[in-house]
């Protein structure tokens, strides 16, 4: 498989700001690629940037192997976009929004008329052909963004956090669309603020902070990376600071807190971690209430690589 | 792919409400309004009074009177429009007849000089309208037919007589003079005026267009421009559908006009057409060079353009009447480069001034300015990446 993506030291400033910084990126075909960081890391202007809409100070980007510019028409025409901000016409009404957009790529109008049809079905449209955007709920409004995209059938996808302000059910069926596109054979760059979802559907991700790329793998390689194996947090009323020591010496851990009558115990890795801990408070006698564990998440990464959490 | 963008820029053109009722629905209220005030105004003076002279002289020492009997023809021509009833005549000094003039006491004054060849004569106004139209009418058909008379006496002279019969032939100019007004409304230039902003705010949706075009503008112009749909090309296609939406407004208001209120505007439609064409051409040119042009917000863009367009109205004498008679007098150049000023006398030039020339040359000088402000605004619509999304 080719690489669709290759970014090289790219880098882009508005005036005083470094918005991204060296930034370095290689994505295959097939891959549903995640781009994971917190507001203003530099996502959508990495968009922009790869689609050569945006004017960056230094580096390279190719798509599809060769140097992208905005004259790349023939590029372009296999490229798919869904943008944060919605981009649809408010004069036009669902229907003629896709034909539109549809359009710009596909001059065949039977062809294209088809795609519509494929599109509105894809995004849950059927009921809502002639509403215009005004009339449409958040959540289907991103659904029609998300359909202008991707109606003309591109090779490549851009999403750029597609979910923002959707209702767990829509966000559900967008992610699901998501894949079926993928398993239709294109390839797509996801970006997302939310770790669930990037780790729900995406291949490999990379985590960005501040315009730059720092950490890329799949989500296991990425949890591979940090110290933490496991968390196991326990309810505890008036913990002695003696059995906090004991706590921290047993096997594997490598950070204990006490916060709110809350015990956390991060662990490196190890097995039977809770076992142990239960065993220890009876041994003790120290009375405790819900006890449970926790796999590290993509949060976890996030916050041992750059020292803050992935949202505020 | 022409006929796509177009079709669909039609249609999002069609659904600007905002932008409809401004350029198709208020001008058709505004010409209601001036027909209700016109046609009473009209009743209450049903005949049309004759036209008040002043004949005055500048730079001669000569009593008015005599200058004009000392050359016969011109006499007897002044005469003869005094006892038709289109003339109504004073003599004065200079300084009076200005007075006159300013107190629109008089529409207009005709200034005698003696020359070796006879009287030399020429018009001096302080506005323009429907009995200034008409004076200077006259008095080019009597200096021509002089001129003619002339030319006739130095190489045919045994015509002279023919011609100088057709020349006071009084029935002729009369018969003229309703071929050239014909009975239409006095009060046709405000109409004219309606057609030229009609046109001129024809500006607003190249404006719409403009933002639509730019990635950096809107998340539509970001989408379009992320598509391999070249950027002439939709240029191109959605400029004449602004300019369409334009000429189909101007048409309706048209149709409104003459068809519904029955406003008598002339019979010359070509013109009147083709001038509209032309008008908005530019007009939507105007709005796509401030859309490319002004940086800022949407509403700071809009309200830049309005501002200078309703200024350049009010040089052009659209908001008050004799504005443009005063930059004539003053400062002529603004007229000639008045987007406004061309337009408007671009229609008045069909029927008020009935001036083929004028017409011409307001038909040229609207197409430079299309010209000029398409490439500036091409040209930085072309512009490949933007430096800020
Ligand atoms: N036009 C601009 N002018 C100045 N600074 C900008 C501009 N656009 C973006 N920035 C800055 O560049 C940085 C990266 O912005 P970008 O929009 O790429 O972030 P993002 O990761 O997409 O964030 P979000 O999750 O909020 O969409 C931010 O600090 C932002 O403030
Ligand atoms: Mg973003």
């Amino acid at each position: 498989m080719g690489k669709v993506i290759e970014i090289d030291g790219l880098v882009k400033r508005y005036k005083e700001l470094v918005a991204l910084d060296h930034f370095n990126l290689e994505i295959e075909e097939g891959e549903i690629f995640g781009l994971l960081g917190p507001n203003g890391s530099g996502k959508s202007t990495t968009i922009s940037c790869i689609l050569g809409l945006l004017k960056y100070d230094k580096g390279e980007v190719k798509v599809f192997g060769k140097p992208m510019e905005a004259s790349s028409y023939e590029s372009k025409k296999d490229i798919g976009v869904v943008l944060q901000n919605v981009a649809v016409f408010d004069e036009l009404n669902v229907e003629e929004n896709i034909d539109y957009f549809c359009g710009l790529y596909i001059t065949d109008k039977k062809l294209r008329k088809q795609y519509v049809d494929e599109a509105i079905e894809f995004a849950g449209l059927e009921e809502f052909r002639k509403f215009v955007p005004k009339k449409l709920s958040g959540g289907l409004l991103r659904r029609l963004n998300i359909a202008c995209g991707i109606a003309h059938k591109p090779k490549l996808i851009f999403m750029d956090e597609p979910t923002v302000a959707v209702d767990p059910q829509s966000r559900n069926k967008i992610l699901e669309g998501i894949v079926e596109l993928n398993k239709k054979g294109a390839t797509i760059i996801y970006t997302s603020h939310y770790m669930e979802e990037v780790e729900q559907i995406c291949s490999r991700i990379a985590i960005m902070d501040q315009g730059k790329n720092l950490a890329i793998g799949t989500k296991e390689q990425l949890k591979d990376m940090i110290k933490t194996g496991e968390t196991i947090q326990a309810e505890i009323l008036n913990l002695s600071d003696d059995i906090m020591e004991e706590v921290k010496s047993l096997p594997h851990v490598y950070k204990v807190e006490y916060i709110d009558n809350h015990l956390k115990v991060h662990y490196t890795k190890g097995q039977r971690n809770l076992v142990r801990l239960i065993d220890f408070f009876k041994n003790k006698d120290v009375q405790f209430g819900r006890v449970y564990s926790e796999l590290p998440t993509l949060n976890d990464v996030f916050l041992e690589i750059t020292g803050k959490e992935l949202r505020d | 792919m022409f006929w796509h963008l177009y079709k669909y820029r039609l249609k999002v053109l069609f659904n600007e409400k905002m932008l409809f009722f401004w350029t198709g629905i208020f001008p058709i209220i505004l010409g209601t309004l001036f027909y209700m005030v016109f046609s009473d105004i009209t009743e209450k003076s049903e005949n049309v009074s004759s036209i008040n002279v002043v004949i005055s002289t500048e730079n001669s020492d000569a009593i008015v009177e005599e200058i004009v009997k000392s050359d016969n023809s011109f006499a007897s021509f002044i005469d003869s429009m005094i006892s038709e009833g289109y003339f109504d005549v004073d003599y004065a000094d200079y300084a009076t007849a200005k007075e006159m003039l300013a107190d629109e006491k008089s529409d207009g004054m005709l200034l005698v000089e003696p020359t070796e060849k006879g009287v030399a004569s020429s018009l001096v106004f302080s506005k323009s309208g429907m009995n200034q139209t008409i004076l200077k009418y006259i008095i080019n058909t009597y200096n021509q037919g002089m001129m003619v008379a002339e030319d006739t006496a130095m190489n045919a002279p045994d015509r002279l007589e023919a011609v100088l019969a057709e020349i006071y032939n009084n029935e002729n100019i009369n018969k003229n003079i309703s071929v050239t007004v014909g009975d239409m409304d006095p009060y046709n230039q405000y109409y004219f005026a309606l057609f030229a902003m009609t046109c001129m705010f024809g500006a607003s949706f190249g404006m719409v267009n403009t933002a639509h075009s730019q990635a950096d503008q809107s998340s539509v112009g970001m989408r379009r421009a992320a598509s391999p749909t070249k950027k002439m090309a939709m240029v191109i296609s959605e400029y004449f559908a602004a300019v369409t939406i334009t000429e189909i407004l101007f048409v309706v208001l048209l149709v409104y006009l003459t068809a519904v209120l029955g406003i008598n505007l002339g019979n010359k439609y070509g013109l009147i057409l083709f001038a509209s064409v032309m008008a908005s051409l530019l007009g939507v040119a105007i709005g796509y060079f401030f859309g490319v042009v002004v940086k800022g917000k949407q509403a700071f863009k809009d309200g830049v353009m309005m501002a200078t367009i309703l200024f350049l109205n009010f040089l052009a004498g659209l908001m008050m009447g004799n504005m443009k008679y005063i930059i004539e007098k003053s400062c002529p150049i603004v007229n000639r480069i008045n987007p406004a000023a061309i337009i408007s006398d671009c229609f008045y030039s069909i029927c008020v001034y009935n001036d083929m020339n004028l017409y011409t040359r307001c038909i040229v000088s609207m197409g430079i300015w299309t010209v000029i402000l398409a490439v500036c605004s091409i040209s930085i619509l072309r512009r490949e990446k933007y430096a800020n999304l």
